[in-house]
């Protein structure tokens, strides 16, 4: 009963990955999903984040990308 | 996924049989009043009752609970009266006296617990007598624990309250003391490291903790139980006998949990409240319950890609003692987003614990879809009521363990009584870094490349 691989999957249903029943286990993957995200709340409330708080604050998500070419090309 | 349970009729199932259990998870009272003395090292169990009655606990109970021996007390050395048929007929309180005398003799120890089974229960031997003719050579306690009278749950009620009412005197209060119960010895397979663990928990919000089982001067904490200033039971159901009696006796009051605190959540609640009770400085104790939840779940996040891309959001099943069910269910629900099917309560629990129970599963869980909870002790009708549900993981005993995969397709762990298939010595799912045990023991099931 070993998990295998996660791109060849195991013998479980719910870890099918191909045709019509990897379909549906996918979906089922999804409704799992959805229905319990004590994991990520408890995590994100007592673990401390990696990034300095001014990541988050800009929206910029090419902050970091050489922009020099792109202002020459305009 | 259907969520609809297998149709099946308990009721009919049970009307037409006799009322018997098959394969119950606990032992009789005698087996409860034995091991519970087994739990107080220095304490020397001497029994009453027929030959077998002992050596059948060690099969039946302290082997059952993770293939653990008695210890110092309780293997073939148990000291027995031994009753025979001639003992029916003509008493058998002659050969009692002779083994109390012995039995003080050969045996080490400070705490004498005469332990009478079902056989002297129903002659009327006048134990009781017996008993006092050698309280001023040691300390002793008689408990009348006959196996028709009740199961080993009821057995460590028997002990303690016999303790209580017969040994232990009242003391002035020790500030920040308290006593821990509801931790049932061997019935609940976790119990030496659970209560160890628990001590240390609350010693860092500055509590002494009474834990009574596995220290080494046991008879002493026995003595000490009427010094403390609060009883804290860690169960529905289990010690609330002995807490109400330190109470009436002691005006000792008590507070109860549902279970033995299993991960950060349970365990800040469990020291919150405590230290509320005890009328604790509150910064100093959130101090310490903050450096010991950002330890657990920086730890815990090393099992993150585990949780968020191996196996997350896993339907499990449950089969065990209330407490330990409540603890685990919360547990996986609430910290680790797992998803509980069914619950399956194995102990006995009386009526009237049922609807906190219920409630712990239902309210206690920060989840929509509740799981189905059944009160069930049959290991046959367990394995029917298991069927057609859908669960990656089986949490229950080792009676579960070789239909587990066949029958549900599920991955199986030994967590409840009886289990046969582990050794369980230290280890245990209390406190801040009992979550981070149970997690590694469920992922080493199906973690793994090959």
């Amino acid at each position: 009963m070993t998990r295998i691989h996660s791109l060849r999957g195991d013998a479980l249903p719910t870890s099918a990955q191909a045709a019509y029943a990897g379909a549906v286990a996918c979906g089922e993957f999804l409704l799992r999903s959805w229905k319990n995200k004590s994991f990520q709340r408890t995590l994100l409330e007592h673990t401390d984040d990696s990034y300095h708080p001014w990541w988050y604050e800009q929206d910029d998500p090419l902050h970091f990308v050489e922009k020099k070419g792109a202002q020459d090309v305009a | 996924m259907s969520r609809e349970s297998p149709s099946l009729d308990t009721a009919a199932l049970r009307s037409d049989g006799p009322a018997a259990t098959e394969a119950p998870r606990w032992s009789c009272a005698l087996g409860g009043a034995l091991t519970t003395t087994l739990g107080i090292f220095g304490a020397v169990p001497i029994l009453h009752a027929g030959a077998g009655c002992g050596l059948g606990q060690q099969f039946g109970l302290t082997y059952a609970a993770g293939e653990n021996a008695g210890g110092p007390q309780g293997g073939t050395n148990t000291p027995c009266s031994s009753l025979v048929e001639e003992h029916v007929i003509f008493g058998g309180e002659d050969k009692l006296r002779s083994l109390i005398a012995s039995s003080l003799q050969l045996m080490k120890g400070e705490l004498f617990a005469v332990i009478s089974g079902c056989i002297p229960s129903l002659i009327g031997d006048d134990v009781d007598a017996v008993v006092r003719e050698f309280r001023d050579q040691a300390s002793l306690v008689h408990v009348k624990a006959p196996g028709f009278g009740g199961t080993s749950y009821d057995g460590y009620e028997l002990l303690l309250e016999a303790l209580v009412e017969q040994h232990v005197t009242p003391r002035p209060k020790v500030k920040g003391r308290v006593n821990l119960l509801g931790v049932v010895p061997y019935q609940h397979l976790f119990w030496k490291g659970e209560l160890a663990v628990l001590k240390e928990e609350l010693a860092a919000i500055g509590v002494e903790a009474n834990i009574l089982f596995t220290e080494f001067n046991g008879p002493e904490l026995v003595r000490n139980l009427s010094e403390a200033e609060l009883t804290v039971v860690l169960s529905p159901w289990n010690g609330h006998r002995v807490a109400e009696k330190l109470k009436q006796k002691f005006d000792i009051p008590w507070i109860a949990f549902p279970s033995v605190p299993v991960g950060g959540k349970q365990t800040t609640s469990f020291l919150r409240r405590v230290a509320a009770e005890l009328g604790l400085d509150r910064g100093p104790v959130e101090t310490s319950i903050r450096a010991a939840q950002r330890h657990s779940y920086r730890f815990l996040e090393y099992a993150g890609d585990g949780l968020i891309l191996g196996l997350p959001h896993a339907y499990f099943a449950v089969v065990a003692d209330a407490g330990t069910a409540i603890g685990i269910t919360q547990f996986l629900t609430n910290e680790i987003a797992y998803l509980p099917d069914i619950v399956i309560i194995a102990d006995g629990t009386p009526e009237a614990a049922r609807a906190e129970v219920v409630r712990q599963l239902t309210e206690g869980l920060d989840i929509a879809g509740k799981p189905e909870i059944i009160f069930e002790s049959d290991a046959h009708v367990i394995r029917q009521r298991l069927k057609g549900h859908h669960f990656l993981f089986l949490l229950a005993s080792s009676l579960e363990k070789h239909t587990a995969g066949e029958e549900y397709g599920a991955l199986h762990h030994s967590i409840s009584f009886p289990s046969y298939d582990r050794l369980v010595l230290d280890t245990n799912y209390a406190g801040f870094r009992g979550g981070l045990k149970l997690l590694e023991e469920l992922s080493s099931k199906w973690i793994g490349p090959l």
